[in-house]
């Protein structure tokens, strides 16, 4: 129990069951709704049993919302504690580069960060192919797109600080991993890095930028390149040069990790088209809940909630559809 | 959990009555509200999303799953923690580089992610649980007007009181409150529904291949195989290396530990004052003394007798082992330096505190008696084998050279193990002149104290 693998074991777990679950309850009138609209009986059954009966009494609704409620708090320290716990891997070791007490509060502001730019980037199609402009209107891209260049540039103050510290710190080793990681052989990486992570987001300052699609789609998967390189340049560049010089060496992937990447997208995007094919993609029970009557004036477009993340597979599942 | 069904909630959901539909949830609520004002309290309302009101208007008392997730909680992070001071300390206690055995900042993820994880499971089951869920046939859902509810129906549905009669009946009361439509709704019967064939079929198969598994373990686990076994990892199983005290047909002595080369110089060593290397006056005498000792040598080490013993490291490491039971080093009486060879100085004395802390007080205590944790330890096992550390303010240690303290540190004597490897040349003598101060201060009278210093110290006491 006093190491951080094992830590990030419960970690990791309990952010997937809690995020499953969450993500689940969300579910259950919504797939109430599907059971009763369902023409096959095939559908009908399928959906029941996911709705486990619901039938949508007062009473059913007054314990749902509590429940939900409870759910949400409880999810939202659960984002800070994984990516806090997940750092740890890295911080609690004595590699030169990972050794650092920057990385908690570094990887909770990536892990924002990344996640948002990996919702806008999949919400910006789909709401186009789907027909969801009205539900996931331009105002709610263009929040999104504050808090990614909010957290992108959070991220970028911590790439700065780790280096102020490598050097104020007076580690010999330390100084040397960062050189190494900026003008070393890796370089190509970290300024890949720097350029998709710090960069690239600035340009959502304007607000064309910002309420254009096409744009933050380019931004966004810029962002995502760049998240996956910081994840590449912290383990590799400080795993390349450790403190055994018999171990240095130049990363080289083998077949099995490149099929493993490629079969990690397929995977993410077999799952996805198959919720959006079959399972409610927008909380249909929270926009009726504010939708007005049929007779009655329209409510204006921004009463309307954000609907939640569209997988379970994303990391700021839980937080986003909190909100 | 079992107690919350024998907790008096008031009123019940009813099963049956008059199902009324209604045009808004506005209009829902309004009508809820009239039929608790008549007197019926057994009502309940239907609507597709919550309605803020409808709580009040059918009494329904605020849920105790706030308590519950609490208590799951603090179950959870109560637990978490019992069972790993329970795991750290009773159950597999293992000392780390002597660090406690139950240390709270580190069981402190664990704890709180459990917690959390209890919390979680008690607000969505503790939903379930109290809403009466999974329920997959309920006499409601077979009602056709009854589908539109998860969809834009509000309805409500009115059972006849029991224990009083109301003025008017609910048929009347619901009439005036102009629903879409009204129609009584029979008592559940205890109807099975029917489930589509392909999901029967798909459930026995999938239930069927999910015991093979465990048939198969089992199976492995209660019977022998005359296959090798698999190695999904073979690389990881077999590494192209060496392990340490394993013979290898590569060399010509057939050891895969390597001893250092003959005339090999480490990295810092050459050219050192041998009095500061070895901690001994002359190594002429040594080197004669290999050399006469030569013929009758085992070791293939000491075999090349050398004419330079500058060049000739490891036979002159290995002659000074202290007590190691070979002829050459039994004959050999070195004559060892008395006094440091290096200037002592106080930043030499606080090295020397520092190293004597980090490798010798762990056996030696840090007061030199031979008490150090590592000791006590080894006594308290009672495994019979441990031989306890030598008191370093015995009186034959007392009478030895500085050089000698020296050659035992670097090689070794008895079962204590050589540190010359890890350990510097500087650190050793840092080492040395500080177990010195240690041995002086034990022994030491108020007269050693210099004048200045007594008064202060006739206070302390």
């Amino acid at each position: 129990f006093r190491s951080p693998l094992l830590w990030d074991v419960f970690a990791v777990s309990t952010y997937a069951t809690v995020s499953a679950l969450f993500w689940y309850m969300g579910m259950i009138p919504d797939l109430a709704t599907l059971r009763d609209r369902a023409k096959s009986k095939i559908a009908q059954f399928a959906y029941g049993l996911g709705a486990l009966g619901w039938t949508g009494s007062a009473r059913q609704w007054s314990r749902y919302e509590k429940a939900y409620m409870l759910l949400a708090a409880l999810a939202t320290p659960l984002v800070l504690s994984v990516h806090t716990i997940v750092s740890f891997d890295f911080a609690v070791s004595q590699v030169p580069g990972w050794h650092t007490t920057i990385f908690p509060p570094y990887f909770v502001a990536g892990a924002v960060f990344s996640g948002f730019a990996m919702v806008v980037t999949l919400m910006v199609p789909a709401r186009k192919w789907f027909g969801l402009k009205d539900l996931v209107t331009i105002r709610h891209l263009e929040n999104m797109n504050k808090i990614i260049i909010a957290t992108g540039s959070m991220v970028g103050f911590a790439y700065a600080t780790e280096f102020f510290i490598a050097w104020y710190g007076g580690n010999g080793y330390e100084q040397f991993a960062f050189i190494n990681r900026a003008f070393g052989p890796y370089a190509w990486a970290y300024w890949t890095m720097i350029s998709c992570n710090v960069i690239a987001p600035q340009f959502f300052w304007f607000k064309k930028v910002r309420t254009t699609p096409w744009m933050m789609v380019v931004i966004c998967i810029f962002v995502n390149i760049g998240m996956w390189f910081e994840r590449f340049v912290i383990t590799v560049t400080s795993l390349s040069r450790d403190f055994l010089p018999s171990s240095w060496g130049y990363f080289q992937p083998t077949a099995i990790d490149i099929l493993m990447f490629l079969g990690s997208f397929g995977l993410f995007f077999t799952l996805f088209l198959l919720f959006c094919r079959y399972l409610p993609m927008v909380a249909m029970s929270e926009v009726k809940a504010i939708m007005p009557p049929p007779a009655s004036e329209d409510l204006p477009e921004h009463a309307l909630p954000k609907p939640p993340r569209p997988s379970e597979l994303q990391p700021v599942t839980a937080e986003g559809a909190s909100s | 959990m079992i107690s919350l069904g024998r907790k008096p909630r008031s009123p019940a959901p009813p099963e049956s009555g008059v199902l009324a539909e209604y045009r808004s949830a506005a209009e829902l609520l309004q009508a809820a509200r009239t039929l608790r004002d008549h007197g019926y309290r057994r009502l309940e309302a239907f609507s597709p999303f919550p309605i803020h009101g409808m709580d009040d208007a059918l009494q329904i008392r605020p849920s105790i799953l706030p308590w519950l997730v609490l208590i799951a909680g603090v179950v959870g992070g109560v637990s978490a923690l019992a069972f790993q001071w329970w795991t750290n300390t009773i159950d597999y206690p293992y000392l780390v580089s002597g660090k406690p055995m139950f240390s709270l900042p580190a069981n402190i993820p664990v704890m709180f992610e459990v917690t959390i994880l209890l919390a979680a499971f008690a607000a969505f089951f503790g939903m379930l649980l109290i809403n009466g869920l999974p329920r997959l046939h309920n006499p409601l859902l077979q009602n056709e007007r009854f589908a539109r509810v998860s969809n834009d129906g509000f309805f409500l549905l009115v059972a006849p009181e029991k224990d009083h009669s109301p003025d008017q009946t609910a048929e009347e009361v619901v009439r005036q409150t102009a629903p879409v439509s009204a129609e009584p709704l029979a008592p559940p019967e205890d109807e099975v529904a029917s489930i589509p064939r392909g999901f029967v079929l798909t459930g026995i198969v999938l239930a069927s291949l999910a015991v093979l598994p465990p048939l198969m373990i089992t199976k492995a686990r209660s019977s022998t195989s005359d296959k090798p076994r698999l190695h999904n990892f073979f690389d990881m199983d077999f590494q192209p290396k060496f392990k340490s005290q394993t013979a290898s047909a590569m060399f010509a002595d057939g050891r895969s530990m390597r001893p250092r080369p003959v005339g090999a110089i480490p990295r810092g060593a050459r050219s050192m004052d041998p009095r500061v290397k070895y901690g001994i006056e002359s190594v002429e005498a040594i080197a004669q003394e290999l050399e006469r000792n030569a013929g009758g040598a085992e070791s293939p080490l000491i075999a090349p007798p050398a004419a330079a013993p500058e060049l000739n490291e490891p036979a002159m490491d290995n002659a000074l082992v202290n007590d190691a039971g070979t002829n050459t080093a039994d004959s050999l009486t070195p004559e060892f330096v008395a006094r440091v060879p290096v200037s002592v100085t106080d930043r030499l004395m606080r090295q020397g505190q520092l190293h004597f802390n980090i490798h010798c007080a762990v056996c030696h205590g840090k007061a030199g008696y031979g008490n150090g944790l590592a000791s006590q330890r080894a006594l308290q096992l009672e495994q019979g084998t441990w031989v306890p550390p030598t008191n370093l303010h015995s009186a034959y240690l007392l009478e030895q050279p500085d050089g000698q303290i020296f050659n035992s540190i670097t090689n070794g004597v008895r079962k204590m193990p050589a540190y010359g490897h890890q350990i510097s040349v500087e650190d050793r003598w840092a080492i040395v002149a500080y177990v010195r101060a240690l041995q002086r201060s034990q022994s030491a009278t108020i007269g050693d104290v210099p004048e200045e210093l007594r008064q202060s110290l006739r206070e302390f006491n």
